[in-house]
């Protein structure tokens, strides 16, 4: 019989993934490994602080591990040194969308032509999931035990804050929620190294991605609360594309 | 009606036996064992005939356990 | 290579000396009194193909800074003790742990917070004990005239590259402002230095976390810290640096001061001089490593040690355990003004007679 799937052993290299069951973040480094095997030259990676630097050791290559939420930067200032080398930053929604927030925003003002993947599982799960400014309204964390109130303030929509500055060149956010939408998300990546390739502006792939431990559910059930009351606050789908690049 | 089939190999080590694949599984061929690897997690295992090498458990583990395997569609006339 | 003369204040020099050095990348934002550094990048950068970036903050600032320094090329910001604030994580970060090298120029004014705008020399403690969180030092350079300033800028360049950390070229708003002469090579290309990042080899950075990563044990952690323990020694033995002038031999008084300030006491030597005193002055140019050896020196000879700063007394630890025993006294100014020689004459003379009155040593 032939092999019609089969996991990089590259990635997972030498024991495995370190996140918890049913964790997205596998998942995305799965995909992003696999579209980085389809590129001329790989990319380089700034790995923000959080969950997140649980990727570093399974990075497709070279990667740096800098400070909280200030990633978007650090790859801007080596991108404007190496115009010539795709520069991916991968960080969580508490580094890119809380504390990095003035970073994020104006690297997406000045349209600095590097890719962020923002892994947005609405908490701040590395440190025990606590309030981030993703979680839902209502939703309970170690910070809003009696669930997110208004005094805590709303969700922030920050992918649709971003995708109305003119230097964002190619922003989609996918879901892991399906087969379908990891599909999807692996097809975002590499479309926003193509646009990054063309030198169009900044490209950002934001992942709705389960926190099953933080969230307090099972896996599937962190599936169903991304489908029926992640997405409704952050649809799913191409916020811009700039790019004039074909699908 | 042909139906393809298929197989999976299972990297149990890796597994966290996190249930998606179970979940996703149309053929119900997957069910999680009561075995633990050595980090301690359960395991996933194929547990009936029927696998058709769809790779929907390899498309949604997030640990990479999947490698799945699948019979060549032959031309018309060939076998079953 | 050859060198021009030119007449402009220090925080213009500094960019001459960027260029001179081969700096690629300026990132920066506004704070007095070090705004016209940034400015003079704007203006003069980019016609030499070199890249400068206004940022929303220094916090980008310092981490653009820390990227293009990664891609191998000499990279720079210029800031106030109250930006360096800002700096201090990523330096933590970049210089401390990543060890990329770097310049920043840091232009101090007096006081915590918002502070004054005048000049002060209360950034001392912040440069000189690394500024950030956890174990790591930079090496702080301190000139005390334009031309010091530009020379110790194109210096810091090097020094950043041979033992792979940032260094602080501490100025103050005085230098920052002053107009004077100088002289400074021409803008010089530079090729970049080479890097292991990005050749695609799987590298992770920093090192701390790729042996976090490898052997994940607390024992090859600190095997990281001790071989930082060694570069920080070699720093302490070979790099500091001090000036030593004045009279002689034995002497009544023996000033110890930097910057600025130093600038200004060397000018007050004549004046106490005048009031039958033998007087020398010892200035650290090192602040980080301190020239503990050479401070020694220069006090060994001296009946009273005094000690000048534009702060409450921050160096004046350092001078302790380089003397060990305190100084005499601190002449201080606060608030962000500087006294003129005549003043800092008159103010140590009345420190020294207040001593001369009871037991000096």
């Amino acid at each position: 019989m032939k092999v019609v799937a089969e996991p990089s052993a590259e990635a997972l290299a030498p024991h495995g993934f370190d996140f918890c069951p049913g964790c997205g973040y596998g998942s995305v480094l799965l995909a992003l490994t696999d579209v980085v095997a389809s590129l001329e030259r790989k990319p380089v990676f700034m790995v923000d602080i959080g969950c997140v630097d649980f990727m570093t050791a399974h990075m497709p290559g070279d990667v740096l591990m800098g400070p909280h939420g200030r990633t978007s930067v650090l790859a801007s200032g080596y991108k404007r040194m190496r115009p010539d080398r795709l520069v991916c930053a991968i960080q969580g929604d508490g580094g890119f969308m809380g504390l990095g927030a003035t970073e994020s925003l104006h690297t997406a003002a000045r349209g600095e032509p590097i890719t962020i993947i923002v892994l947005n599982n609405g908490v701040l799960a590395d440190t025990g999931g606590q309030l981030a400014a993703t979680t839902l309204s209502g939703k309970a964390t170690s910070t809003t035990p009696a669930g997110r109130a208004s005094q805590h303030g709303a969700p922030v929509p920050f992918l649709e804050m971003l995708a109305m500055l003119g230097g964002v060149a190619y922003a989609e956010r996918v879901a892991i929620d399906s087969a379908l939408g990891i599909r999807r998300m692996r097809r975002a990546i590499g479309k926003a190294f193509a646009v990054q390739g063309s030198g169009a502006g900044l490209t950002i792939v934001e992942v709705l991605s389960p926190c099953p431990t933080h969230w307090r559910m099972d896996t599937v059930q962190a599936w169903e609360y991304i489908r029926e009351s992640v997405s409704t606050v952050y649809p799913t789908g191409v916020l811009v594309d700039r790019s004039g690049a074909p699908e | 009606m042909t139906k393809t089939t298929g197989t999976v190999d299972i990297a149990e080590q890796l597994c966290k036996g996190c249930d998606l694949c179970v979940d996703v599984c149309p053929e119900h061929v997957l069910a999680m064992t009561d075995r633990l690897n050595t980090k301690g997690w359960l395991v996933v295992a194929l547990v009936a005939d029927g696998c058709t090498g769809c790779t929907l458990c390899a498309d949604v583990c997030p640990d990479g356990v999947f490698t799945v395997y699948r019979e060549e569609r032959q031309p018309t006339g060939a076998r079953r | 290579m050859t060198a021009t003369r030119r007449f402009a204040s220090g925080n213009e020099a500094v960019i001459d000396a960027a260029l001179a050095a081969g700096c690629h990348f300026f990132a920066g934002y506004p704070v007095t009194p070090a705004t016209e550094i940034l400015e003079a990048a704007a203006d003069k950068f980019p016609a030499h193909g070199r890249i400068v970036v206004p940022t929303e903050g220094e916090v980008a600032a310092i981490h653009m800074v820390a990227g293009a320094s990664l891609a191998g090329f000499r990279a720079m910001t210029a800031t106030a003790p109250l930006g360096l604030s800002l700096m201090s994580e990523a330096l933590s970060f970049f210089s401390g742990m990543t060890e990329l090298p770097g310049v920043v120029v840091v232009q101090q004014r007096w006081g915590p917070g918002d502070g004054s705008l005048g000049p002060g020399q209360d950034g001392y403690d912040q440069a000189t004990r690394g500024c950030g969180h956890g174990d790591f030092k930079m090496i702080v350079l301190a000139p005390k005239t334009v031309q010091e300033l530009v020379d110790l800028t194109i210096e810091a360049f090097d020094l950043a590259e041979r033992y792979h950390l940032f260094v602080l070229v501490m100025g103050d708003q005085l230098l920052a402002i002053a107009s004077e002469q100088y002289s400074v090579p021409e803008p010089a290309e530079r090729a970049p230095r080479q890097v292991d990042f990005g050749n695609d080899t799987g590298l992770v950075l920093p090192e701390l976390v790729a042996v976090d990563e490898t052997a994940g044990d607390f024992a090859a952690l600190e095997r990281v810290g001790r071989r930082w323990e060694q570069k920080y020694a070699e720093i302490e033995r070979d790099v500091p640096r001090a000036e030593h002038n004045g009279d002689e031999g034995d002497v009544d008084l023996t000033i110890v001061a930097y910057g600025s300030l130093a600038r200004i006491a060397e000018h007050s030597l004549p004046i106490l001089r005048d009031h039958d005193m033998r007087v020398s002055l010892v200035r650290p140019i090192t602040l980080w490593p301190f020239p503990d050896t050479a401070v020694r020196a220069a006090c060994s000879a001296a009946r009273t040690i005094i000690v000048g700063e534009l702060s409450l007394g921050q160096m004046i630890h350092d001078v302790t355990a380089a003397i060990e025993r305190k100084p005499d006294g601190l002449v201080n100014w606060l608030g962000g003004r500087a006294p003129s020689t005549d003043e800092f004459a008159e103010r140590v003379l009345e420190a020294h007679s207040a001593l001369a009155g009871g037991s000096v040593r």
